[in-house]
């Protein structure tokens, strides 16, 4: 067996996760006109393209892109902050006090 | 290993996010899953494990040799890394991308995300209870958790002053945090004591010249663990403080990481083990030329993150590109690997090493060639 056996988690944890999904709401189905440009599909809300997944877009979690952002072979859409899971574009840190992105790989 | 369409649990969406799996948007969708063999389980285990141990020899050789400019590392911190390594700080975690062929015949090392691995709830947690929904039958390369938790009680012995174990990370992004909070769940289950605090919560007492970090409230920090990343550290306002403060303060990861999550190391690991079956051939390029021998391969900035500035090249031409931030200090080019592919869905797998033992997998996928913030995580069973 090269599983867990049994996986718990305590009360610690989850009231980390009752903070976060407080923004659940940041993912709207708004905006019109879809397109898929290199296999990746978009939707244009407020002058920008952004993401569709899910068939939601979010444009508090991911920057709005220009067409000719996203005509670009190989475009990653970036990330309002950043993240493991994202571009860590980060600014200030460690002994200072501007914002930061993420630091996660 | 094959690739395996399946229906989604009923309500997998709030059966996620009670676990914690709260940034899956774009990135999990519970439409497919991984089947291996039990034996490609362990061709990956043993691969994890034998590169493991010679990305060690590589830090042995840094240190041996000051390799230090050569990393890119600055030099104010040379002593701080070696002092680490021969302490035998500890280290509670790391994760191997490794590119495989569809049998696992071939397994190589793509890159080491020695320092702030993520990734880690979803490969720990998340795809565990979908499996004990789907078959609990079937087994899991995943002892993840319990390697964490039984990890840290060892650990526990050897933390710093109070022994309370504070995590910390940027704000901002909600898996880096959930990442933390995990850890410390597990920090707690270990029977440590812990909190945590913003990194730009991490503070400098000036009226002693000895002494821990602090949080706002002057409570020292014995013990810090850290989803921040060196390269990071050394270049900010406080990073002279970790050397002057290593006898106060633990960092979790160890200093020494600074070598290991470094892309020079896969330099340095085709030059220490150029015949090697998991090592790709890799060099070093100032301004991302090819004078190498190689037709095809991945350009990657020495220090970059999350796919960023990642260029492939086939037969000599620019294939993808990823945008970014990186590449100031020049490039490592690595011979391309041309991986196991499922209806166009390429998998890397995420081999983690808890405490430097082989501990569980969890498997990215993308339809290009980089992989990015685009990548879909999917569970996997054998």
């Amino acid at each position: 067996m090269k599983k867990s056996h049994a996986i718990l988690l305590t009360p610690l944890f989850v009231l980390a996760i009752a903070s976060c999904k407080q923004k659940e709401e940041e993912w709207i189905y708004g905006g019109h006109e879809d397109t898929v440009v290199h296999g990746s599909q978009y939707r244009h809300y407020n002058g920008f393209w952004y993401p569709v997944y899910n068939n939601m877009i979010s444009p508090s979690v991911y920057r709005g892109s220009s067409a000719g952002q996203i005509a670009t072979p190989g475009y990653v859409p970036a990330r309002v902050s950043g993240g493991g899971n994202a571009h860590g574009v980060r600014s200030g840190g460690f002994g200072s006090s501007a914002a930061h992105g993420g630091g996660g790989e | 290993m094959k690739r395996i369409t399946i229906a989604p649990r009923p309500n997998w969406e709030d059966k996620i996010k009670e676990q914690g799996f709260v940034y899956y948007k774009g990135y999990y969708n519970e439409n497919s899953v991984y089947e291996f063999t039990a034996g490609e389980v362990d061709a990956i285990e043993a691969a994890t494990t034998e590169i493991f141990d010679r990305c060690l020899d590589v830090v042995q050789h840094v240190i041996d040799h000051n390799l230090w400019d050569e990393f890119f590392i600055p030099r104010q911190y040379a002593e701080l890394i070696k002092w680490s390594w021969e302490q035998d700080n500890p280290a509670f975690y790391g994760r191997f991308d490794l590119g495989v062929s569809a049998d696992c015949g071939q397994i190589k090392l793509l890159e080491f995300n020695a320092d702030t691995p993520t990734s880690l709830l979803e490969a720990s947690v998340i795809q565990w209870y979908w499996l004990q929904d789907f078959d609990k039958n079937k087994d899991q390369f995943n002892s993840i958790h319990e390697k964490l938790v039984s990890h840290m009680k060892v650990c526990k012995d050897y933390l710093y002053g109070n022994l309370k174990l504070w995590l910390t990370c940027a704000r901002g992004s909600d898996e880096d945090f959930m990442t933390v909070k995990y850890m410390q769940d597990i920090a707690q289950q270990a029977g440590i004591a812990n909190d945590f605090l913003y990194i730009d919560e991490v503070s400098v007492e000036d009226s002693y010249l000895v002494s821990p970090f602090v949080t706002p409230q002057k409570e020292p920090i014995n013990n810090l663990f850290k989803l921040y990343p060196y390269e990071w550290l050394f270049h900010e306002a406080f990073g002279p403080e970790l050397v002057k403060k290593r006898d106060h303060t633990l960092w979790i990861e160890p200093p020494y990481k600074a070598i290991l999550s470094n892309k020079m190391l896969l330099v340095y690991l085709y030059k220490l083990f150029p015949n090697h079956p998991n090592i790709l051939p890799a060099y070093y390029s100032k301004d991302g030329e090819n004078t190498s021998h190689m037709r095809s391969y991945a350009r990657k900035p020495v220090l970059g993150r999350e796919g960023n500035n990642v260029s492939i090249f086939k037969n000599g031409n620019l294939a993808e590109q990823n945008n970014g931030e990186y590449g100031e200090e020049g490039f490592v080019l690595q011979e391309y690997f041309d991986m196991a592919k499922f209806d166009g869905n390429m998998p890397v797998i995420g081999s983690w090493l808890i405490g430097g033992v082989a501990a569980g997998m969890g498997i990215k996928e993308t339809t290009g060639l980089v992989h990015n913030n685009m990548s879909k995580f999917i569970p996997h069973y054998f």
